[in-house]
Parts: C-alpha cells; sequence; structure tokens
C-alpha cells in the first residue's frame, strides 16, 4: 500500500498519522582543543600551559549572512555556555544541541560573556567565570624567559548582538544521529600577539590587561582570525 | 461592579415589567389585525396570526376558549416542481393539548393544479411546528384549526457586497407571521368531547434556497440552539466541520477552523448578516478579518453554513465556504435576560418583537461583563441590533437595518508551553511581565442597511440593497517577548515586543439583482436565470507600532498606511430543471478588485543610511478574479438527492504586500465535491443524513507570523475529505445531532523563501500543522411539558453539545493532545419566569485553544533560546452561567 | 428564445475551464544597477548614525565595480531567467535614469522568489557599460578587479598615529586611496528589506529590481550582514598609512595587524567570508558584501568567486 494511501487511512481513523516534517533533533556537543606546544609569536616562542575558553550560546542560523534581523529564530541552538580546555585534544561534552532539521548556514555565538536584548550591559556568564578565556603561558626571547597570565572578555558591540556573528559554516542536519565538534587551537590565537608590549611590565606573572594591543589581539584572533571550527560528525 | 448587579437588578426588575407589559400592549393595538387577548401564560406571541375573525376580535371562537398560539416554527421547502410561484395549502391542523401538531389534513391547494409536492412540504413544516395550546377555562384542550400556508420561493437575501454578493444564495425566508395574517371563522361545527375548531390562520412562508452542495446546510434554531453559546460566533460550532475558539480574549475575533481550513479570523470563511459583509479586507491583524462579536446570538433565527464555493453569490474570502447570519426572533413580545456566573460573569439582554411584524423585526440590547477565567482576561461589552421590515403593494418588501457594538478585553496572551511544564507560570495565567500585562484590544462597530425586494405575479425576484459599515480596531499584543529591535533607532533593542496594530475601516457598498421567472422549454425542461452586480468600498487606515510598557511608549514604527479598496463584481447563475430528477445550477461569478495603497513608512530610510529620499511608497494594484461554480442535483428517489459540485474561488491579497502594477495576486481556490442527502419523507423528516466527500486546492495559504502580529503566506495547501451528518427528530420535543469531518491537508510547495530563510525546509506532501484531522460534534435537547402548575405547564428544557477533535498536528512531527468539550444546559419555565443554567467545558478540560511554534523570549531562562518552541492559549476552563429570564 | 436560453448554457460551458485572474500571463523585468548615496555624495563628519564618527570627510573620485550574470528563479518551478553579460560601470557616471544592465522582454508574471547577480573580478568578456571610459575599462580588465575606487579623505584637525604605538601621531589632514580589489563575489537569495525574497512580475506591466552597490562598507564598524546596525569610521584607513606619504596603499594594509587598528569592542570583524587577521583582510572582507537589492535590502547567500 503507498505510504500516502496508508496515512490518509490511519489518519481518517483520527491516528494523526502523516507528519509535518521531521521530528525536532537533539545531539551532543563537544569540545576538543589541541595539545600544548611552543610556537613562535613575533620573536618570542610562547608556550600556553592553561587554556580554558568559555563557549555558548551558539544559535545556527538558516541564512548565511546572519546578524540579530536576518536570523530571528535560529535552526538548531546551543542555549547553555560551558567551559572547556583548549589543550585538551579529547573530547570535552559540553552538553546538547537543540531545534529543528534543516539547513545550517551560519552560526552565531558568545564566548562566555552575553548582552542579550533583555541585558542592560554585557554580562558574563556564570559558568565563564566572568571571562571568555583563561590563559597562562610561558614566553621566551634569547635568555629572556616572560610568564604570563590573560583573562580575555570577548564583548558583543552591540546589545542584543553576539560577539560571532554570521560565522560561516554548512551542514544539513535532519536527525540526531550526529554529534558536533568544536574546534579549538589556542595557539594560533597568540600567533599574531606582540609579547613586547608587556615585557618591562612588572610581576611574575605578567598580567595582561584588557586594554592592551595584546589582549585585543588575541580577541581578534578568537573571533575573526582563526575562530571555533564546527564538525558536525555522524554517529 | 458585578456585586451590586443583583440588587440593581431586583430594583429595576418591576419597572421593566410595566413597561413591558404596557409597550407590546400598545404595539399590538397601534399595529397588529385586532387580536384576541392571549392566555395568561401564552409567553411571547410571534408574528404568526393567531385566529381572528372579520366580525370581530373573537367571532367564530367559542367565548371561553383561547386559540393556541405559535411557538415553534419550521420552514418549508419549495419543492423542486414548483414553477417559481407562491401556493397556498389549506390544511386542517389537530393540535394537542401540549401544543403539538397531531394531525394535518390536506383540504387544498390554490392554485388548484399545483404540485402535490407542496403538501408534502407544508406537512412536513406544520409537523414540526409546536403552539401553545389552547385554553379552556384555563385547561388545554385539543383543537383543530384551519390553516392556510403560502409557500413561496426563496427569499434572496444577498450576503454581502458585490465581491461576495449572496453570500449564501438566500436566506432561509420569514417562517410563519410574516404579517400576511389574515383568517376567517371555521364554519365547522366542534366535535363532542374532540378536538375544538377555531377558526383559522395563515401564514406565508419563504421557502429554503435549495442546497448547492451535500455540505450545504441549513442551521435551524432548534439545532444551534441546543447547546449552550456565549456568542453568535459559539453558534457555528453546531454545523459539521467547525471550530471555534477565542484564544484572543472577547475583544477579538473568533479563530475559526473550518473543513481543514485555519480560517483565522475569517481569511477562508466569508460573513455576513444579511445584506452586510462582516469580513474586512486587508485588515491588519488578519486578512478578512471578521469579528462576529457584534452579532448578538438570541436574534439569530437559522444559520447557513455553505462548505465549499458552488454558489456564484460566494465571493471575496470564501474559500472553505461561506456562514450567513439570518436574524429574526421568533417568540414575540418583550424578553428580558440576566446571567452571572463564573469569575464575575454578568450578562443582560433586553429583546423585543413585536407582535404582529415580521419576525424579522426586533429591538435588542445585550451587556456583558467578565472578570475572566485568568490573569489580564477582564472584559466588557454591549451591542445593539434592531430591524424594521416594511410591506408594500404589489409585492415589495423593505428590510432595514442596523447595530452598534463595542467591546474591550484584556489578553493573557500566549505561554511557552515548556514554562507551564516546569511551573515557570500557570497555564490559565500570564507571564508576570509588564508587557505581557499591557496586552488589550478594543473593537467596534456600527452598520446600517437598506434592502429592497419585489416579487412580481409571474415570479420573478428583484433585489436592490445599500450598506454602510464602520468598524475600529485596536490591539496590543505580545507574542515573543523581548526580541525586537526597532527599525527607527537600531540601538533600541529589548523594550518589548509589545506589537499595537490600529484598524479602521469605513466601507459602504450596495448590490442589485435579479432572477427571472421559470421558463418552461419543453415539458421536461425548465430555465431560470439570474444576474446581480455589485460594489463595495473601503476606506482602511491602519498602523502598527512597538510600545514599551508600562507607559506604552512607542519605540518603533512599523507600519503606517491608508489603504483604498474597491470590489466590483458580477454575477451570473442559471437554473435548468431536466425532468423532475435533475437540475443543474451554476454559473459564473467575475470581480475586478483596485488597490491604492499609500504607505508612509514604504522606501523606509534606515537610520544609518543618509537620507537620499523622502519616505513613503504609493503604489496602486488592480486584478480580475474569474471562475466558474457548477452543481448537478439528481432526485432518483424522493428520499435521495445526489449531489456533484465544482467551484473557483479566490481570497482577494493583503493590500500593502502588492507591488506597483500587480496584477492583484488573489490566493486561487478550486474545490470538488460529491454528496447526498438522504431523509424520511413521513411527514416530519425524523432523520436527515448528508454525506459528502471533498477536495480542496489552494494557491497561496496564510498562517500567522507571531513577529509581525500578522497573517503571512505559507505556499499553495491541499485539503481532501469526507463529512457527515445526522440529523434525527424522533419526537417533536427531541432532536439529535451528530457530525464527523475528516481530512488530510497537506502544503504543497516549500514555503517562499525570505532572507532569513532562504531554503525553507519542506518534505513532499508533509502535513500542514494546526488542523485538526477529526472534528466530531454532537448536539441533543429535549424541551417538553414537566407538570402543570396551576393550570400552567412547567416546562423543562436541556441541551448539550459536545465537540471532539483528534490530536493537531503541530510542527517538527509532533502532535497535539485531543480535545473533548461537552457544554450542557437546562432550564426551567412556568408561565412568563424561566430560569436556567449553562456550563461550558463540563468535564473541565484543560486544553489550548490554540497552538504556535515560534521562537519568544520572556525572561524565562538564564540563556534564552530562539528555536522555536510550542505556544498555547489556553481554553476555558469549567464555566457556569446562571440565567434568569422574563418573557412577557 | 431558444439563443435566450442557449446562451447562458454556452457561457457556462465556456467559463467552467476558464478560471483565470491577472495573474497570468507575461512581463518585462528590468535590471537597473545603482549606486547607493555615499558613492556619489560620500560621507560627512558628525554625530548622527550616518556620519563618520571620527571627523572625517570621504569623497569617491572613481568608483567602478563589475558586475552582470543576473539570474533569477522560481522554487516552485524550473522556470529560469539567465543574462550572463557582465558589465564594468562607472558608478559615478550612470545615465540620469539608471543603468538598465539587463532586460528580460517576456517573463512568466508572477513571483520570482530567487534573485541573484555577481561582482566578479573583470576580464576581456566584460562588455563595457554606457558611461564609463575606455580606460576605466582597460584599468579593471587589466587588473582583474571587482571593484576599483579613488577616494580623498580629509580632516582640517586630522592626525596619522602608528598603529603598533598609538602615541606617535603626526598631522594628516588629507589622505588618498587607489584601491584595486578582486574581491570576486556572488550574491544570492535577494530579498527587499519586507516580505519574500526576490521579485514579482506583473502581466503586462515592467518590474524594475536595483542590485544596489554600497559605498561605506569599509568605514563600518563591523562585517556588513543584515541590518546595518554600526558606526562609520575612517581613522583605520590614514593611521595604516605607515610611510606617511598621504596615501595608504594595499602593501600598507597588509602590514597593519587588524587588532592595532580595530580595537574591540567597538569593532566586530566577525562573520566575514574570509578570515580576518590584517587591515586589508578587513577591506577585503567588506568588498564582499557591496552587493545590496532594492536599496537596502539583502542578498545572505555570498560567494568567493575566486
Amino acid at each position: 500500500m503507498k505510504t500516502t494511501t496508508r496515512a490518509i487511512l490511519l489518519s481518517m481513523l483520527g491516528l494523526g498519522c502523516g507528519s509535518t516534517g521531521p521530528s525536532e533533533v537533539r545531539y551532543p556537543i563537544v569540545a576538543e582543543g589541541a595539545a600544548s606546544a611552543p610556537f613562535a609569536a613575533g620573536d618570542w616562542t610562547v608556550t600556553l600551559d592553561v587554556a580554558r575558553v568559555s563557549l555558548g550560546p551558539i544559535y545556527f542560523c538558516a541564512t548565511a549572512a546572519a546578524s540579530s534581523s536576518l536570523c530571528p529564530a535560529a535552526v538548531q541552538e546551543f542555549a547553555d555556555v560551558a567551559e572547556f580546555d583548549a589543550l585538551r585534544p579529547s573530547a570535552q561534552p559540553l552538553g546538547f544541541v537543540t531545534g529543528a532539521p534543516g539547513s545550517i548556514r551560519s552560526s552565531s555565538y558568545d564566548l562566555g560573556i552575553t548582552w542579550f536584548t533583555t541585558q542592560r550591559t554585557a554580562t558574563p556568564a556564570a559558568a565563564s567565570a566572568g571571562r571568555s578565556a583563561h590563559f597562562e603561558g610561558r614566553a621566551t626571547r634569547g635568555s629572556r624567559t616572560l610568564r604570563f597570565v590573560c583573562d580575555v572578555r570577548a564583548i558583543p558591540m552591540l546589545q542584543g548582538a553576539q560577539v560571532v556573528q554570521g560565522a560561516r559554516v554548512s551542514a544539513d542536519i535532519t536527525g540526531s544521529n550526529v554529534r558536533l565538534v568544536v574546534r579549538a587551537d589556542a595557539a594560533s590565537w597568540w600567533t599574531a600577539v606582540d609579547l613586547s608590549e608587556v615585557e618591562s611590565e612588572g610581576g611574575d606573572p605578567v598580567v595582561i590587561p584588557p586594554s592592551s594591543r595584546i589582549h585585543n589581539a588575541v580577541v581578534v584572533a578568537m573571533t575573526a582570525g582563526a575562530p571555533l571550527r564546527f564538525e558536525w560528525v555522524s554517529q | 461592579m458585578a456585586r451590586w448587579f443583583p440588587l440593581r437588578l431586583a430594583l429595576c426588575l418591576p419597572a421593566a415589567l410595566a413597561i413591558g407589559g404596557a409597550v407590546p400592549a400598545a404595539f399590538r393595538f397601534a399595529w397588529a389585525q385586532p387580536l384576541p387577548r392571549p392566555p395568561a401564560d401564552a409567553g411571547p406571541v410571534d408574528g404568526a396570526p393567531t385566529p381572528v375573525s372579520d366580525g370581530g376580535p373573537d367571532a367564530g371562537v367559542p367565548p371561553e376558549l383561547v386559540p393556541p398560539v405559535m411557538r415553534e416554527t419550521a420552514h418549508p421547502t419549495y419543492p423542486q416542481d414548483g414553477d417559481g410561484h407562491p401556493v397556498r395549502v389549506l390544511l386542517m391542523l389537530t393540535v394537542s393539548p401540549t401544543g403539538d401538531v397531531i394531525a394535518a389534513e390536506t383540504l387544498g391547494l390554490v392554485p388548484a393544479g399545483a404540485p402535490v409536492s407542496f403538501e408534502r412540504s407544508a406537512r412536513e413544516a406544520i409537523l414540526r411546528m409546536r403552539f401553545h395550546p389552547a385554553q379552556r377555562a384555563g385547561e388545554p384542550v385539543a383543537v383543530r384549526l384551519r390553516f392556510h400556508l403560502t409557500i413561496a420561493p426563496p427569499v434572496v437575501e444577498l450576503g454581502e457586497g458585490p465581491a461576495t454578493d449572496a453570500a449564501t444564495a438566500s436566506a432561509p425566508g420569514a417562517p410563519a407571521g410574516a404579517g400576511d395574517a389574515g383568517a376567517t371563522p371555521s364554519d365547522a361545527p366542534p366535535d363532542a368531547g374532540g378536538p375544538v375548531p377555531v377558526g383559522e390562520a395563515t401564514v406565508v412562508a419563504h421557502a429554503v434556497e435549495p442546497p448547492r452542495a451535500a455540505s450545504d446546510f441549513v442551521i435551524d434554531h432548534d439545532l444551534m440552539t441546543a447547546a449552550p453559546h456565549q456568542s453568535a460566533g459559539d453558534l457555528l460550532a453546531s454545523a459539521p466541520g467547525v471550530y471555534v475558539s477565542r484564544p484572543e480574549g472577547d475583544a477579538v475575533a473568533h479563530q475559526v477552523f473550518l473543513r481543514g481550513f485555519d480560517a483565522e479570523h475569517g481569511q477562508d470563511i466569508q460573513f455576513s448578516l444579511g445584506v452586510v459583509p462582516i469580513n474586512l479586507p486587508s485588515h491588519l491583524h488578519g486578512q478578512g478579518y471578521a469579528d462576529l462579536n457584534f452579532i448578538i446570538p438570541e436574534t439569530v433565527r437559522s444559520l447557513r453554513v455553505t462548505e465549499g464555493i458552488y454558489d456564484p453569490r460566494q465571493g471575496d474570502f470564501a474559500v472553505a465556504g461561506s456562514v450567513h447570519f439570518d436574524l429574526g426572533v421568533a417568540r414575540r413580545g418583550v424578553l428580558l435576560r440576566a446571567g452571572y456566573g463564573s469569575f464575575g460573569t454578568v450578562r443582560a439582554l433586553a429583546m423585543w418583537a413585536p407582535r404582529g411584524e415580521a419576525t424579522e423585526t426586533f429591538a435588542a440590547f445585550t451587556y456583558r461583563a467578565s472578570e475572566g477565567f485568568g490573569r489580564n482576561r477582564g472584559s466588557q461589552s454591549g451591542g445593539a441590533i434592531a430591524q424594521y421590515v416594511f410591506r408594500g403593494p404589489a409585492g415589495f418588501r423593505a428590510t432595514a437595518h442596523f447595530a452598534g457594538y463595542g467591546a474591550r478585553a484584556g489578553l493573557a496572551g500566549v505561554l511557552r508551553r515548556g514554562d507551564v511544564e516546569q511551573g515557570r507560570v500557570d497555564f490559565y495565567g500570564a507571564y508576570p511581565d509588564p508587557s505581557a500585562s499591557a496586552q488589550s484590544a478594543l473593537s467596534t462597530r456600527a452598520q446600517a442597511s437598506v434592502a429592497l425586494e419585489r416579487r412580481s405575479d409571474r415570479g420573478a425576484l428583484t433585489t436592490f440593497a445599500a450598506w454602510f459599515a464602520r468598524t475600529d480596531f485596536r490591539s496590543r499584543v505580545n507574542f515573543t517577548g523581548y526580541t525586537q529591535r526597532s527599525r527607527v533607532r537600531p540601538d533600541w533593542v529589548g523594550r518589548g515586543d509589545l506589537i499595537e496594530q490600529a484598524n479602521g475601516d469605513t466601507g459602504f457598498g450596495a448590490l442589485a439583482s435579479h432572477r427571472t421567472p421559470r421558463y418552461e422549454l419543453t415539458p421536461w425542461w425548465s430555465a431560470a436565470f439570474e444576474g446581480g452586480v455589485g460594489v463595495r468600498y473601503d476606506l482602511i487606515e491602519q498602523a502598527q507600532n512597538l510600545l514599551q510598557a508600562p507607559q506604552n511608549e512607542t519605540w518603533d514604527r512599523r507600519v503606517d498606511a491608508t489603504l483604498r479598496a474597491s470590489d466590483i463584481g458580477l454575477y451570473l447563475d442559471a437554473d435548468l430543471r431536466i425532468t423532475r430528477a435533475v437540475r443543474v445550477r451554476g454559473g459564473v461569478r467575475a470581480d475586478v478588485l483596485h488597490y491604492d495603497i499609500d504607505d508612509r513608512l514604504g522606501n523606509f530610510t534606515p537610520a544609518f543610511q543618509r537620507e537620499s529620499h523622502i519616505v513613503g511608497f504609493r503604489r496602486t494594484a488592480l486584478g480580475l478574479a474569474l471562475g466558474p461554480r457548477a452543481t448537478v442535483e439528481v432526485s432518483p428517489f424522493g428520499w435521495l438527492k445526489l449531489f456533484a459540485s465544482y467551484g473557483e474561488g479566490y481570497r482577494s491579497p493583503q493590500a500593502r504586500q502588492l507591488e506597483e502594477g500587480e496584477g492583484a495576486p488573489f490566493a486561487r481556490v478550486r474545490s470538488v465535491e460529491a454528496g447526498f442527502h438522504a431523509r424520511t419523507t413521513d411527514g416530519r423528516e425524523r432523520l436527515s443524513f448528508r454525506g459528502a466527500a471533498y477536495a480542496t486546492y489552494l494557491s497561496t495559504d496564510l498562517a500567522f507570523d507571531p513577529q509581525e502580529g500578522r497573517l503571512e503566506p505559507i505556499g499553495p495547501t491541499r485539503r481532501v475529505g469526507l463529512v457527515g451528518h445526522l440529523i434525527a427528530r424522533p419526537w417533536p420535543w427531541a432532536l439529535a445531532s451528530l457530525s464527523v469531518t475528516w481530512v488530510y491537508a497537506t502544503l504543497e510547495a516549500p514555503p517562499p523563501a525570505t532572507a532569513a530563510n532562504p531554503s525553507p525546509p519542506y518534505t513532499p506532501g508533509q502535513l500542514l500543522p494546526y488542523v485538526p484531522p477529526v472534528v466530531a460534534r454532537a448536539d441533543a435537547r429535549v424541551e417538553r411539558d414537566l407538570v402543570r402548575i396551576r393550570g400552567h405547564a412547567l416546562v423543562g428544557r436541556a441541551g448539550a453539545g459536545f465537540t471532539f477533535l483528534s490530536p493537531r498536528p503541530l510542527p517538527f512531527g509532533q502532535f497535539a493532545d485531543p480535545v473533548a468539550l461537552l457544554d450542557v444546559s437546562a432550564s426551567v419555565r412556568w408561565r412568563a419566569v424561566e430560569a436556567g443554567v449553562e456550563c461550558f467545558n463540563l468535564l473541565d478540560a484543560r486544553y489550548a485553544a490554540t497552538e504556535y511554534s515560534f521562537a519568544s523570549d520572556w525572561q524565562t531562562r538564564t540563556v534564552p533560546s530562539r528555536v522555536p518552541a510550542r505556544h498555547l492559549s489556553a481554553g476555558p476552563p469549567l464555566t457556569a452561567l446562571g440565567t434568569l429570564t422574563l418573557h412577557l | 428564445m431558444k439563443y435566450f436560453v442557449l446562451s447562458p448554457v454556452l457561457m457556462l460551458a465556456a467559463a467552467a475551464g476558464c478560471g483565470t485572474d491577472s495573474a497570468s500571463g507575461d512581463g518585462r523585468v528590468q535590471v537597473f544597477v545603482e549606486p547607493e548615496d555615499s558613492v556619489t555624495n560620500g560621507l560627512t563628519p558628525g554625530t548622527g548614525v550616518e556620519n563618520l564618527r571620527d571627523g572625517w570627510t570621504a569623497q569617491y573620485t572613481k568608483f567602478l565595480v563589475t558586475i552582470g550574470n543576473f539570474r533569477a528563479a522560481r522554487s516552485t518551478s524550473s522556470e529560469r531567467l539567465t543574462e550572463p553579460r557582465v558589465y564594468v560601470v562607472d558608478l559615478r557616471n550612470v545615465p540620469a535614469g539608471g543603468l538598465v544592465a539587463a532586460e528580460f522582454p517576456s517573463a512568466a508574471a508572477g513571483r520570482w522568489d530567487r534573485f541573484g547577480f555577481d561582482m566578479p573580478n573583470a576580464s576581456a568578456s566584460a562588455t563595457r557599460a554606457q558611461g564609463t571610459s575606455q580606460e576605466d575599462y582597460d584599468r579593471m580588465v587589466r587588473g582583474r578587479y571587482s571593484i576599483y575606487i579613488e577616494a580623498t579623505l580629509t580632516h582640517p584637525a586630522g592626525r596619522s598615529c602608528r598603529p603598533t604605538m598609538p602615541t606617535d601621531c603626526a598631522p594628516r589632514t588629507s589622505l588618498t586611496v587607489r584601491w584595486g580589489l578582486s574581491a570576486g563575489t556572488s550574491f544570492d537569495d535577494c530579498a527587499p528589506e519586507a516580505g519574500a525574497a526576490g521579485f514579482a512580475v506583473i502581466s503586462g506591466g515592467t518590474v524594475q529590481i536595483k542590485p544596489t552597490i554600497h559605498g561605506d562598507h569599509w568605514f563600518f564598524t563591523n562585517i556588513t550582514q543584515g541590518a546595518e546596525v554600526t558606526e562609520r569610521r575612517a581613522q583605520w584607513i590614514v593611521d595604516a598609512d605607515l610611510d606617511r606619504d598621504g596615501e595608504t596603499t594595499f602593501d600598507e594594509l597588509r602590514r597593519v595587524r587588524a587588532s592595532d587598528v580595530f580595537p574591540s569592542p567597538t569593532y566586530n570583524l566577525s562573520g566575514a567570508l574570509v578570515p580576518v587577521n590584517t587591515a586589508y583582510d578587513y577591506l577585503d572582507a567588506q568588498a564582499h558584501t557591496l552587493g545590496d537589492f532594492q536599496g537596502d535590502g539583502e542578498c545572505p547567500t555570498r560567494r568567493d568567486l575566486m
């Protein structure tokens, strides 16, 4: 018996057969970092010892050039904030992505600090410990070794927007038999940094202030230069 | 206020009684032919003439005998083999002591050669009529009554403006008492111990326009009022395949489902009242917005629910079908009713139907107030309706009508289902948020009309009508919480999505039609033709803003427009009879619609753009809609009729969405149906069963967009279904009805692409969400004399209505819970006093009046969700209303 | 009598299959290329949301683009409209009534919900549009540019500060730029600001659709998508004049780190088609967003045509 005919007959019994489309999807989201290794940042050799990153919420949109006006309703979302270790390559569960089946063409997300339409100011989420990322590391140049620590605050530009808007992704998710892997390469966020700016600052470790060019360089790298990568993996 | 109402009622009642007693008497002397003094317990006397004589008020009637007075009328059917002329049937009735007609003997026909089918039609109607029994010395007695029933061809009550000319082809005509009363004394001696002859009564009854399809229903007063109802919109529930709810409070139009169509507030159903159209074109809240709340339900005599579009008189918005309200008050006299019930609900009704006048002549006033069944649901409303029918010489008849209405109500809005399930908000509550608490609606309506008709001696019918209506609507609703950003000042965001919509419509129109006499082309082939033209013009002012509660400061402007719309229509209809068994009816309808749109926010300059022009965009559009309609009816047996129908209709576009010079892209609908009507022919029509199979294709369906608070296109849809309707009248005092409608509704193409969603997901053949596959309805009613107290009958009445909706499909493969609602009522009446109780949702079912799926942020989560979620508007819980009625 | 009776019958029979309305038939589509106001009139300083906030005045002396391959389709059918020709257009010299870049004389009436066009890198197969000089055409083809601009920035009290040393500033009251960008991009799923995507063709009439080229996106403080909720600033261009010769070149832009001239959260550089690490990357990213629709409508599906 043809599917349509069967659906009609069962529907006649009030059994509500047929469908308005695929069911809602729900699948896990995990984060994977990259193991720490020394890398060059200008004429310094840097090794990151700690790289904890806050991520969320993430909204996946049907349009490629998404913004708060072009994505009033998301296809799928990770409506939470979680922290992960960007120096740990193994999968770290963050939670679940939920939403409607469909085509995803961009993502918009925050890094632990949000400025929702209902928040008067940019507000760190409880799970983010007040920052987007926390880095600790060592930099050497010749005989000079510099230990540094940096709390990065990636703040949305305006109320109702997110710190990353319209990042291009492409996926067609119609079922829950997938897993979303978020990949971060913390080293790539520091390669364009010039630590000479804080070389003469006191303290051990040196605290890199939010007003510094270093801080801004890391923020730009995290949001535009080498942003997080999203990959959906069948499971 | 409600607390003091009973006291005020008690103080006012004596005055009301005095007035109520005096005025009808004065009216009788002034207007009516001389009538005998009605029995003390007769209650309201309807327009049917009670027996009179030429020689004086009571000549020919035994002095101690009080004649019977008609209590309930019934409509005869104009037989198919009639030639378009009225036929008078002379009968001798026997009316029992309980007021039932227990025998009807045909004495003759005028003209004598009229088909015998008129006898059958008259007997079927007569045996359904009920009287207040005759009395002798205060005791009810059986009487014999010479009765003349004139069966005239249908009265064509043109339903709307030209685009919707004669929406339902005709209303049921005036039942007994059209003012043509006249009688002569009986010359038959009374039988000793048997029924007492008391003279004659003459009634002119216009028959019901024959149906255009198997699913063309006339809901008579007895069925319509079997179950209790709170508004005129609730009366529709008795029609097969109809589900009615009020998800947006008492000042916003009902949401109506019909045969698989979610007509929202009227987009897919053409509503009319007499000659006045109710749908409002390009209404900001919803295309075809039709607020039925101004109709006082006690003034509705019958409903014509035409499912499908097979009549050339059906026009704009007749996509699923059309509904015509016919007003008339059968029980003549004064009626005063007061009700009080759950949630501080009070209702008052005063209605006056002068005796001796037509049933369409009446005046009514109503007031209603309620605290509402949950937070922010209080309401108040008041309205009045009046009509007068003039009869002139040479077959002229005129009806003047006016109505006024105003209502204001709070809105609780919608709730996220997840918030209800997690206990953040009560199912019957509302968000404790300033923006949610600021939701409200106000609506007003004033209308007037004059309709003239003339029926020639040869059976031709000419009509002319003009109407005027002014409506105002203002609502403040917030569906989405705090998601929106101002267009005017983009740095303003998160101030609350309280959408204020204002729509003012000044409309007027006129229509004219002519139906020819029936021409006999051959002995077995006759034809009649009808044509009509009409115009409708609307001047519409509309605006939409975002407001910030609690001061309702405007923080964004979305719509500011003036629309001028006209609708010029023509219909041609032919009625061919081929032998006595086959009838072909059909024609064509054409409508020219024009729009002049002054969009004062068009070509809007965004805030971050330098001004390069003056904001505003005026555009015009004009289009033609043309479509055939046809029905073939075959009557192989007297008890069976078979129908096959086809029709093409349209729905006019939302004017502001038109582009310059666009050819007014209508939503086109094609509908086809095959069905039957079987009924008993034993005189009382104890059993009637209709069944039909139908299919409808709509080119552009509309669905509600909560972000904008209005309807947006979703693409083409298709519906196939079956409907069955059984009515049983086993005894004169009992009625039962059962209908089941099944529909399979699917989306036929992907929804339109937008910038936010360039590739909307679509699975071929996916179900249309929110449309219940199965709608079942059962109505039952009994009314009997229970016992006699001091010589007067204590009449008991009970009624019930049960509605069942099967699980409704929701987006993403989900289904809602089924809905089962039971409404019951009971009353007892002794002489002029009637006390009753009405219970709605007797089972106290907890159900969603309507469900949506969209994204919202009500600050109930730490991190807002932006994926579409289920939202609901709670249906009312168990509600009881006690009523006290005086019939004077 | 027979005719009187038969004619309605014949009419009914004829009408039985002829239900129609004026939305069927064909119409004409004209595609106009239109420059946005900033291309012709530049930008002025001020505190308004449409002004340059940092006091600079910007004025274009040349604004050339390559545009073409206009296409339209309907989701519900296989009908297509295509005009593969590509034009080199001098946006500051288009005819007064607008430049008709393509015309479809016989398009089916109704809505065409898929509209798109390209701003490809110029090649020899491109056509020189009316009002465009041969010299400019040759420049575009030779350089394989999709966009070429010449502009002057002026500020009576302007300064240029080193991106890596914000305190090291020198007076700079005037600066020129001469940029040829090979930022070939396709723009699809164009939709007006409100309503359904695409455009509607009127039976027997003409509909005019306007891909609109914006000229101010590289002054924005975020990558353009959707509503332009942004500020306009020009200081970064002046600061990138590393050799302080009064002209900012691509070479200089490539040597300036984005983070040095685009401070967060004043700037948000996310959402670009390409990674943004240098000031040149930002300019290139914005050059991929210039194509809009019917004024300020969006073409959200953008693809790099490299």
